[in-house]
C-alpha cells in the first residue's frame, strides 16, 4: 500500500481520535460506546506500520504526536488521591515501617543513643551544656521552661497559639524534608541533621533537669514528641535508604538503585510528614497549656507514645504480605 | 549523531521520541517560576501580616504550602508544567514518557536542595552536563526528564506535480529524505532546497531531461518523485 492510499483508509480514524485526545485532555468523559484503549492501539499500529514501510517523515511525526498524547492519557493515574492518601496513612505506611524494621531500629538508635550520651553528660557536669548547646540556646531554654515565667502560669491567647502552629508546621516539616534530601549525599546529609537534633534533644533535657525545670519542661514536650520525634527518626530513615542504595547498590548500577531506593525513600518520607503535622497542632494548642496538672499531662503524653507504637505496630495488619507478622 | 531525543518503547511496541530539554530553556523556566514564586510571597506578606499573630501563622502556613508545593501542584495536577515550564514550552515526565506522578515529582523537587550544593545548583549543572538526558540529581533518583511539549505544527502538503519513478530503485532512507524534502518545501529557501537537489547523483535523473536543465526543473522532478512515491 502506498502512502497516500494508507493516509486515505486511515484518515477519519486519526481525526476522530485527535477530538477523543482533546475531549480528554479537557478532563470531559467520552461517550462509553467508544473504546478508547482500542483506537490508541490502532494508531500505534499505523505508526509502525509508517515507520516500517519508509512513509514521509511529515506522516510518522504526525503519528507520533498523535500516539503520544494517547500514551499520556492512558497511563495517567486515575486513582483519587484522597483515596490513596487514607490507604496509605491506615494501611501502607505503617506496613512500609515494618517492612523497614531493621532501618527504623538503626536510626531509633542513631538518634536515641547519642541523645541518652549527651543527656549523661551533661547530667553529670551541667557547666557541658553552655558548650553543647551554646550560652544563646541556654539562656533561650532557661527563659522558655522557667516556672515562674508567666508563659507558664497563665495562658496564651488563640492567635499566639495560632502563630506558634503555624511556625511548628513549617519549620518541623521543612527539617524532614531537608533530612531526607541530606540522604543523597549517601547518606551524610542525614545522619548529621538527625545526630544534630538528638544531641539538642540530650543536651537541653539534661540542663533544664540540673536547673530543676525539669516539669515544665517534660509536661511540654512529652505528648507532642512521640509523633514529632518519630516523624524525624523516619525522615532520616528516608534519608539512608536512598543513601545506602548509592553505598551499596547492589545488583543495579547506582543510578539505578537510587531510583528504585528513591521511590520507597519518598513514601517513608510522607509518613514521617504526616507525623509531624499531627505534632503540630498537639505542640501549639495542648503542650503549651501551662496551666494544667503535671500529672494529667504526662498521662496524656505516654498515651500519645503508646499510640504512635500501636499504630507503627499494628495498623494496616490484615492482608500485609510484606511486613512482618 | 548529535541528537537531543529519548526514544522510550511503549507496551503496544512503538517508540515515541522525547526531545529532551537542556540547560538554558530550564534555567529560564526556573528563573520565571523564582520570580512568580517571590510575587506571590510577597503578596502573601503584604495581605497577611497586618492581621497580627492569627495573620502571621496563617502566613508561615501559606509560604510554607507555596515554597514547597508550588512545582508540585502544578508538576501533577497542571501536566507536568509550572507556569515557568508552560511559557517556555516544557513539561515533565516519566522517564517511561507516562505523566509525571506525585511521589516522582516530590522526590525531584526535595532534592532540588542536593542540586543546589554546594552553592547555586553547581551539582544540578554538573550533573546534567554529564547526562545525556540533560537529568539533574532529583531527576536521575525521580526517574523523570524534562521534555519539550510537542508543537501541533502545520503540515504543508506537498507540491503537486505529475508523480514520474525515479531512474534507480531508492532504499527506504532515500525515499524518506526525498518525500522530507517535498513536505519542506515552504520552509526551506528556494536557493536552499536547490542546493540540496545539487547534491544527489546524475543517474538518479532519467536521462532525456538531464540536458541542459536548470537546478529549478531538477527540484521539480524530486517532487514529482516525491509524488510518485506517496502514491498519488
Amino acid at each position: 500500500m502506498r502512502q497516500q492510499e494508507f493516509e486515505n483508509l486511515y484518515q477519519e480514524k486519526w481525526l476522530a481520535f485527535a477530538e477523543q485526545c482533546e475531549l480528554l485532555e479537557k478532563r470531559k468523559t467520552l461517550d462509553s460506546k467508544i473504546d478508547f484503549s482500542a483506537n490508541y492501539r490502532e494508531v500505534c499500529h499505523n505508526l509502525a506500520l509508517a515507520q516500517q514501510r519508509g512513509f514521509s517523515p511529515g506522516l510518522v511525526g504526525r503519528l507520533e504526536k498523535l500516539s503520544a498524547r494517547g500514551h499520556q492519557l492512558l497511563y495517567k493515574n486515575r486513582r483519587s488521591l484522597l483515596g490513596r492518601i487514607v490507604r496509605f496513612i491506615s494501611a501502607g505506611f505503617p506496613r512500609l515501617i515494618r517492612k523497614n524494621s531493621s532501618l527504623f531500629w538503626l536510626a531509633t538508635s542513631i538518634c536515641y543513643l547519642p541523645a541518652l550520651i549527651v543527656f549523661l553528660i551533661v547530667w553529670a557536669d551541667p557547666d557541658m551544656a553552655y558548650s553543647i548547646l551554646g550560652s544563646e540556646t541556654t539562656a533561650q531554654l532557661e527563659g522558655n521552661f522557667n516556672p515562674g515565667n508567666e508563659r507558664i502560669t497563665t495562658n496564651r491567647d488563640i492567635d499566639s497559639d495560632f502563630y506558634m502552629f503555624g511556625y511548628y508546621l513549617w519549620n518541623n516539616i521543612t527539617v524532614d524534608l531537608r533530612t531526607f534530601a541530606g540522604g543523597i549525599l549517601a547518606g551524610i546529609g542525614s545522619l548529621f541533621i538527625l545526630l544534630l537534633n538528638a544531641v539538642m534533644l540530650g543536651g537541653a533535657s539534661g540542663h533544664m533537669l540540673n536547673m530543676g525545670y525539669e516539669d515544665t519542661f517534660f509536661t511540654f514536650v512529652i505528648a507532642h514528641g512521640a509523633p514529632e520525634l518519630t516523624g524525624m527518626v523516619i525522615s532520616a530513615m528516608a534519608g539512608l535508604k536512598i543513601g545506602w542504595g548509592l553505598i551499596a547498590p547492589g545488583n543495579y548500577s547506582r543510578k539505578n538503585a537510587l531510583f528504585i531506593r528513591s521511590k520507597e525513600g519518598i513514601r517513608l518520607l510522607f509518613g514521617a510528614i504526616f507525623l509531624t503535622a499531627i505534632a503540630a497542632p498537639i505542640e501549639a494548642f495542648w503542650s503549651s497549656i501551662g496551666t494544667i496538672a503535671p500529672s494529667v499531662k504526662y498521662t496524656v503524653g505516654a498515651i500519645s507514645w503508646l499510640l504512635v507504637a500501636a499504630y507503627l505496630m499494628f495498623a494496616g495488619r490484615q492482608g500485609d504480605t510484606d511486613g512482618f507478622k | 549523531m548529535l541528537d537531543n531525543t529519548s526514544k522510550v518503547e511503549t507496551p503496544e511496541g512503538i517508540e515515541l521520541p522525547l526531545e529532551v530539554a537542556g540547560l538554558v530553556p530550564r534555567t529560564m523556566a526556573y528563573l520565571i517560576d523564582w520570580l512568580i514564586f517571590i510575587a506571590v510571597y510577597i503578596l502573601l506578606s503584604l495581605a497577611l501580616t497586618p492581621f497580627g499573630n492569627f495573620g502571621r501563622g496563617l502566613f508561615l502556613i501559606l509560604f510554607f504550602l507555596l515554597y514547597w508545593l508550588y512545582p508540585i501542584f502544578f508538576e501533577v495536577f497542571r501536566n507536568g508544567q509550572t507556569p515557568g515550564k508552560k511559557s517556555l514550552g516544557l513539561k515533565v515526565v516519566h522517564q517511561d514518557g507516562t505523566p509525571v506522578s506525585l511521589s516522582a515529582s516530590f522526590v525531584r523537587n526535595l532534592l532540588l536542595i542536593a542540586d543546589f550544593l554546594p552553592f547555586f545548583y553547581t551539582a544540578g549543572f554538573i550533573s546534567m552536563l554529564f547526562n545525556h538526558n540533560f537529568k539533574r540529581l532529583g531527576d536521575l533518583a525521580a526517574g523523570t526528564l524534562v521534555i519539550y511539549t510537542q508543537k501541533d505544527s502545520q503540515e504543508d502538503p506537498i507540491p503537486q506535480v505529475k508523480p514520474k519513478a525515479p531512474a534507480v530503485t531508492l532504499n527506504l532512507e532515500e525515499q524518506r529524505s526525498i518525500l522530507s524534502l517535498a513536505e519542506r518545501h515552504q520552509q526551506l529557501s528556494q536557493a536552499r532546497q536547490q542546493e540540496l537537489s545539487d547534491l544527489l547523483p546524475e543517474q538518479l535523473f532519467p536521462a532525456k531531461t538531464n540536458n541542459g536543465n536548470s537546478n529549478n526543473s531538477r527540484l521539480k522532478q524530486l517532487h514529482a518523485f516525491a509524488n510518485w512515491l506517496r502514491g498519488h
